[in-house]
């Protein structure tokens, strides 16, 4: 039977292992959910935090990510209201903007603002599921497993998310606003 | 461009910088963590049960349904009175084991079922040093409805109070995950030996390290999950054999009610649980500073005084409901609100 000191060797073993591969998956899903924020660092630290406190409950890999983001997702929602937080992400960018200009430039794009802006509009479902799968990179697999969701109900929420997505710039286009280079309302591309 | 690769290239961390697991800041924070005892530190938020382990598919239910009014915001309160002698809470301990042996048979869920838990949840909103003012409890009533898997929902009503530190949000919790719940939906299952309960809650809660104040407060989630009487009984002679438990003597809880107290004071904060000694029913649970210099704040929050609640369950309903948003005819919260 192993003793406390060799308990002690393989937690840390397994966590430092879980660090190395997802210190900067958990870093790219918070600042994808808050934005370059500095409270991003908070949210990692709580994550593994409750990974190390936590390490008997984590499943094995491929499980053990989709745990990670599971985390993840609730340490935000619990520090803020998560829709209200992220129906804000596209002023605080904006307003981001203007002191680091050079690392958002991206976001200056009034193309990228409407998105970030379209989707921040979203049902919280139906936007982590559009972006798990398009921010994380899950399969619809994965992101059905992290949400606890079918993979049918996965999909649904992710078509509802882009349909939803293609009205509202849709809309945009209608009254007048300079959105045909990003999508067309019956969700064709323009090929721009 | 077409919309999939728009939305994938408008994801904000596509555009920043990242750090990686070995710039420094990555490594300090590493070293904090893992400078951490195993032992699960305090959770000085709200309960955090994982569905670890959980291999049964039944649930009990809790025996009664008590629908009270709701309070409002609640200030903290005077502490009990001072605590009496550890033989004196084994005697009381004692007693209620006895008393949840003899409870009749609880309602098990079934596939398709759910626990259905209402509570009032109060937490201190910490303010801040230059706005000690903004400090107080922040109230919601929270319904959960938890299946034997795990999964389940939680609603949370508008809170009251100042709650600038972040609000209980209403969510829903897929099969397996960590639950954030004040149940535990697996409390069919539990072993009714007390020294196994102290071993279950130390394996899956607390890093394989037994702690006195976890076995506590993981003891107390149990006691309203709808566990058989015999294993509520064990619960309550776990409890009684913890070092430190003391006696509180006779308490009332938020909503008028009466009942017996016994707390547990560990890294700075008593924990106290109140329960009908008629029924054993646990009415409410809170955590009270009485060391604030072991408790630890968020950066500029300012420390808690002496005595004052830091946060509080009280429980209302339990029941077996049969749908995720089914509510006891009885139950006295606010309508439930789909997430």
């Amino acid at each position: 039977m192993p003793g406390p000191d060799e308990d002690r060797d393989q937690r840390e073993l397994r966590f430092r292992r879980l660090y190395q591969a997802y210190f900067r998956p958990v870093q790219a899903y918070a600042v994808n959910r808050l934005g370059p924020v500095d409270e991003v660092g908070d949210v990692v630290a709580e994550v593994f935090m409750t990974a190390w406190r936590r390490l008997a409950d984590i499943p094995p890999p491929p499980g053990d990510r989709f745990w990670l983001y599971g985390t993840a997702r609730r340490v935000i929602s619990r520090r803020h209201r998560s829709a209200s937080r992220l129906n804000n992400l596209h002023h605080r960018l904006a307003a981001d903007q203007r002191q680091k200009e050079q690392s958002l430039a991206w976001a200056q794009d009034p193309a990228h603002e409407r998105l970030l802006a379209a989707i921040a509009q979203l049902k919280p479902a139906d936007r982590e599921a559009l972006l798990l799968v398009h921010w994380e990179q899950l399969t619809y697999a994965e992101a059905a497993e992290t949400l606890g969701c079918s993979v049918n109900a996965l999909g649904i929420r992710v078509h509802k998310a882009k349909t939803r997505l293609r009205q509202v710039l849709g809309t945009e286009a209608v009254v007048g606003r300079a959105v045909s280079a990003v999508i067309k309302p019956n969700g064709v591309s323009d090929g721009s | 461009m077409d919309l999939d690769t728009m939305i994938a290239e408008a994801a904000p961390a596509r555009h920043v910088f990242l750090e990686g697991p070995d710039s420094p800041a990555a490594v300090s924070l590493y070293r904090r963590i893992t400078a951490q005892p195993p032992a699960a530190p305090r959770a000085r938020r709200r309960r955090r049960v994982a569905l670890a382990g959980l291999t049964g598919a039944a649930i009990a239910a809790a025996s009664a349904t008590v629908a009270l009014a709701m309070i409002p915001g609640s200030p903290a309160r005077a502490p009990g009175p001072a605590p009496r002698s550890a033989a004196t809470a084994a005697a009381v301990l004692a007693r209620a084991a006895l008393t949840a042996a003899r409870q009749p048979a609880v309602t098990i869920a079934g596939p398709g079922q759910y626990l259905y838990v209402e509570t009032i949840e109060g937490q201190r909103n910490s303010g801040t040093e230059n706005r000690p003012g903004s400090s107080g409890i922040c109230v919601q009533t929270v319904q959960v409805w938890a299946a034997p898997d795990g999964s389940g929902r939680e609603t949370a009503s508008a809170p009251t109070g100042p709650c600038s530190d972040g609000v209980i949000p209403s969510q829903t919790f897929p099969k397996g995950q960590p639950v954030d719940l004040t149940v535990y939906p697996g409390a069919a299952d539990l072993p009714a030996d007390p020294a196994a309960l102290e071993q279950f809650i130390a394996r899956h809660f607390s890093g394989g390290h037994q702690d006195a104040a976890a076995a506590f407060q993981f003891g107390g989630t149990f006691l309203q999950s709808g566990a058989p009487a015999r294993v509520r009984a064990a619960l309550y002679r776990m409890i009684e054999n913890l070092p430190g438990i003391e006696s509180l003597g006779p308490m009332t809880d938020k909503l008028g009610r009466h009942g017996i107290g016994v707390g547990l004071t560990q890294y700075g904060v008593r924990d106290v649980l109140i329960f009908d000694p008629a029924t054993s029913a646990v009415l409410e649970r809170e955590g009270i500073a009485v060391d604030p210099s072991q408790i630890p704040v968020p950066p500029g929050a300012p420390k808690f005084r002496v005595n004052e609640v830091i946060d509080y369950t009280v429980y209302q309903t339990s029941s077996v409901v049969n749908s995720i948003r089914a509510v006891p005819s009885a139950a006295g919260g606010p309508p439930s609100r789909g997430d």
